[in-house]
């Protein structure tokens, strides 16, 4: 990583010192001096850190939530409960914790509906959500009915920081931290695993990473946040009072983070700095109240015209049109691939899987699926030699792919079993078959297709990143290294397939035989024991075609990998493959050697066609 | 028998607004697949068009009702067709995001016209109509429960019967089948977005015209009851979502009636209807009244 020369903990170190050292040195000079403007720099500041959050769950894991404030607001009346005199009386840094594990506890209850219900259907829960912690639990007698909970200042020592500019302090101290929280996420497993999961939940579980779970982590990470946020924002108003953090301010909320720009850290710290600014400059205009109405007509129409032209925000918009700029300055930037590079080669990151006596790596035993009233697949069975090439063929609508997905764990069979050396794993989802040595790749390209090339081959090294979300979220223990060491692999494989100069464009921006190219890099980065290709060749020249072959018989000859290939390229199966299934209407026609198969009349008829005995002749 | 009668008249009342908001949010999703989280604040501004209107400019009720439904239809085609039409390949939830905007808009404009002081537009009818059992039914209730009835009704079957009603039900399923029969695409999506918006601008005329008053923003709660409602229906039934809002009205009646007085807490009948909305998503997220697999 040549373009982060300095370290990040020094980075944020500074960030601290200056988060806390300016606010204080300059509580005391005109500028912070005014109790008013301090409090708006804290409010800001507040509003930034609730936009992070809502910007992890929305923007990088894609679960969007139009009730985060209310998970503001739950951190703002418990955390503001247990340090009140009046109830819990304990020092504000317990109440910091406290208002944490609420957000990320109720957030993570407000996650479970996740699992099921997706986008639409999971902003009306969110909704209802914030309307039922608005009229009920933020008006239980606990928080103290209607009058809401009165919060202390904090202590310092034994002074109490009374005045804004010192909580102005703790309150960007807070943004750094979460900030570099944000930027430890983005750049490890977690932040990868959140945004398979938005890109495509099946894509993100043949790279191991398990929707469910990671779905759970984001809600809770967020909650966090969100609880921090809260007990920092009753701090400076000195009362939780729920009308601060109804449906209208978590729309408000989104409209601050969607304009500048889901996904984008950067893109949400300037919008807030906008919109915190921009009601005093209306002040020149209006009065105090209409300033701040108008600044929220400004970020509604702001957030209408975002959309309609970028979906992704300001900083979306900005990426886009330097891609773009990159695009026209070097024209074979986006040029379909002629030639197919060298594939990386597979480096023994994990141990071996034993084999069984019989030397079979894979056996599909009776497996059938039923779509509706369609027998994709009929009780198909077939086994797999290890350390060989078996090509499965069959037309178009055979259950071919579907079979592919029983064998990677995406398609519950309606019957049959599935064998992997030796292991029954019909039962296992399909991120825990990944982390057993099977990788595949899609019919349609199956890649995170707005993280860049070297992103993507990262995430599909997932399995292997053993560091917990601890470590990731802190930058410690384990997580440098292991993160080190994938990197380097990822910069080999870039560098194998010449691919530096993609390395950091996002794959949707790279043509389709270069995402193909990329798919298969990433489907052999682990050295998995069964590598799955679907349709490898699709949309290659016959030049490349050849190249193709030669590097699947160097996974099989050099790697001792197995080798299972959908593939429609017949002269190319009969070049390659050590055994051949055929498949028809969803069953197994035949399977064996190639020669054999393709003697074999009623494959000839059903598959290869009448006229390919007087090809194969002529 | 008459804590009965009261729960079944506010249930039924309150019911058949949701009902109007569920049916305007159905209309929507069923032509664009996107949920128009706008109506309610854009039925909002379309009822201080028409307040302003009878109580400024002295315009007759139905007329400044009809010019309050007429901006909201504008609001709505206007959105469509500068917003929802430029955004045909994004994804959904885009779409249902950028009609926060609209809200938050529409919102806006009704705090710097008016701000938060309360408004009041009289519908012609006052009173109490009749009793049963004793029980009182205001004339206000009975207008409400009549002009909702007769436009669920028209809508449900109405749109059955003509060809560009079939294509805008056609629509969400299917925007090629639309294509082929002929009607345009984009006027059945108008349509959609411009009804949707008028519906909505009526059920807030008809609530307002139930508590006597409002302020902007006011419909918040009745925008997620209706949008409950048409959820728990099925979200592409208008049937559906018919059911769904006098289902919810009722659910809130009977708890407000038989629950809240006697729990120390407020919200009660949000919780349960939010727990009635998980329930139904989790368990049959079709809806109640569709059928499973199509």
């Amino acid at each position: 990583m040549n373009h982060r020369q300095v370290p990040r903990s020094l980075v944020f170190g500074i960030a601290l010192v200056l988060a806390v050292g300016l606010p204080v040195a300059l509580g005391h000079t005109a500028a912070l001096r005014d109790e008013g403007h301090a409090g708006d720099l804290c409010r800001a500041g507040i509003l930034a850190i609730a936009g992070l959050s809502l910007n992890l769950l929305a923007g990088y894991a894609g679960q969007i939530s139009l009730g985060q404030m209310s998970l503001v607001g739950l951190g703002a009346f418990v955390g503001g409960t247990v340090i009140t005199p009046l109830k819990g009386d304990l020092p504000f840094g317990v109440g910091l914790v406290v208002a944490a594990a609420t957000g990320a506890l109720v957030a993570l209850v407000l996650g479970i509906p996740a699992l099921r219900l997706r986008g639409l259907y999971l902003a009306v829960v969110t909704i209802a959500f914030a309307f039922v912690t608005d009229e009920f639990i933020l008006g239980l007698h606990v928080f103290g009915g209607s009058a809401g909970v009165p919060v202390p200042r904090p202590y310092f020592g034994h002074t109490a920081l009374l005045h804004n500019a010192d909580l102005a302090a703790i309150v960007l101290a807070t943004l750094v931290v979460v900030l570099a929280l944000d930027v430890n996420v983005t750049r490890s497993k977690v932040g990868r695993a959140f945004q398979a999961v938005r890109a495509d939940e099946d894509v993100a579980a043949a790279f191991g990473v398990d929707p469910a779970r990671w779905k759970l982590i984001a809600f809770s990470l967020s909650g966090a946040v969100a609880g921090v946020a809260g007990l920092l924002s009753a701090t400076v108003t000195s009362t939780a009072e729920h009308q601060d953090y109804d449906y209208t301010a978590s729309l408000n909320l989104v409209v601050i983070v969607v304009v500048g720009g889901l996904g984008s850290r950067i893109g949400v710290v300037t919008s807030t700095a906008f919109f915190a600014i921009l009601p005093h400059a209306l002040g020149r205009f209006f009065s105090a109240d209409d300033a701040l109405q108008w600044s929220f007509m400004i970020g509604a129409l702001l957030l209408v015209v975002t959309m309609a032209l970028n979906p992704r925000g300001l900083a979306g918009a900005g990426r886009d049109s330097y891609d773009e700029w990159r695009a026209r300055r070097d024209p074979a930037f986006t040029s379909i691939i002629q030639t197919l590079p060298d594939l990386p080669a597979v480096r023994e990151v994990r141990p071996r899987v034993p084999v069984g006596r019989d030397g079979t790596l894979l056996r599909v035993r009776d497996v059938s699926v039923r779509f509706g009233g369609l027998q994709a697949v009929d009780a198909a069975s077939f086994a797999v030699r290890h350390n060989t090439i078996c090509a499965l063929v069959g037309p178009n609508g055979a259950g071919k792919s579907t079979l592919f997905s029983v064998v990677s764990g995406l398609r519950r069979p309606d019957a049959g079993t599935v064998i992997f050396a030796g292991r029954d794993i019909t039962g296992l989802p399909p991120a825990r078959r990944a982390a057993l040595g099977i990788g595949r790749t899609f019919q349609l390209i199956g890649l995170a297709k707005d993280l860049s090339v070297r992103e993507n081959l990262l995430l599909a090294q997932h399995t292997l990143l053993n560091y917990s979300t601890l470590e990731a979220m802190l930058h410690a223990g384990r997580a440098p290294a292991i993160e080190r060491r994938a990197r380097e692999r990822a910069a080999d494989a870039i560098a194998t397939l010449r691919f530096e100069r993609y390395a950091d464009t996002p794959v949707k921006r790279l043509s389709h035989g270069q995402q193909r190219i990329v798919e298969i890099a990433c489907a052999l980065v682990t050295g998995p024991e069964l590598v799955m290709l679907d349709e490898p060749a699709a949309g290659m020249s016959p030049a490349a075609r050849e190249v193709l072959a030669e590097r699947l018989r160097s996974i099989r000859d050099e790697l001792g990998r197995t080798v299972l290939v959908i593939e429609h390229d017949i002269p190319l199966v009969l070049d390659i493959a050590d055994t051949m299934v055929v498949m028809d209407a969803g069953r197994v026609l035949t399977g064996g050697a190639p020669d054999e198969v393709v003697a074999y009349p009623e494959v000839v008829e059903a598959y290869l066609g009448r006229g390919y005995e007087q090809a194969l002749a002529g | 028998m008459r804590d009965l009668i009261d729960v079944l008249v506010f249930g039924i009342v309150a019911g058949t607004i949701y009902a109007l908001i569920a049916l305007s949010v159905v209309m929507t999703y069923r032509g664009s697949r996107v949920i128009n989280l706008a109506l309610v604040e854009v039925g909002t501004g379309g009822l201080f068009v028409s307040w302003w209107l009878w109580e400024k400019a002295h315009v007759p009720y139905v007329i400044a009702c009809g010019l309050g439904v007429a901006a909201g239809v504008t609001v709505g085609v206007l959105f469509e067709r500068l917003v929802v039409a430029r955004m045909a390949d994004a994804e959904r939830l885009a779409v249902s995001v950028a009609t926060v905007g609209v809200s938050l808009a529409v919102f806006g404009i009704e705090n710097i016209a008016s701000g938060q002081s309360p408004r009041s537009l009289r519908p012609p009818v006052h009173g109490i109509a009749f009793r049963i059992d004793g029980a009182p039914v205001l004339g206000t209730q009975v207008f409400s429960l009549a002009v909702a009835v007769t436009l669920a009704l028209l809508l449900t079957n109405a749109l059955r019967r003509s060809d560009f009603g079939l294509a805008v039900l056609a629509a969400a399923q299917d925007p090629d089948a639309v294509r082929l029969v002929g009607a345009p695409l984009w006027r059945v999506s108008a349509f959609t977005w411009g009804a949707g918006c008028g519906l909505a601008v009526i059920a807030m005329i008809l609530s307002e015209s139930t508590v006597a008053t409002f302020v902007p923003g006011f419909g918040g709660r009745i925008f997620v009851l209706g949008l409950i409602g048409a959820v728990v229906g099925g979200l592409g039934d208008l049937r559906g979502a018919v059911v769904g809002g006098l289902a919810v009205g009722l659910a809130e009646a009977a708890v407000n009636q038989w629950v809240s007085p006697h729990v120390d807490v407020g919200g009660v009948s949000t919780v349960t209807v939010g727990g009635v909305l998980l329930a139904v998503l989790l368990l049959r997220p079709q809806g109640l009244l569709t059928r499973a697999a199509r």
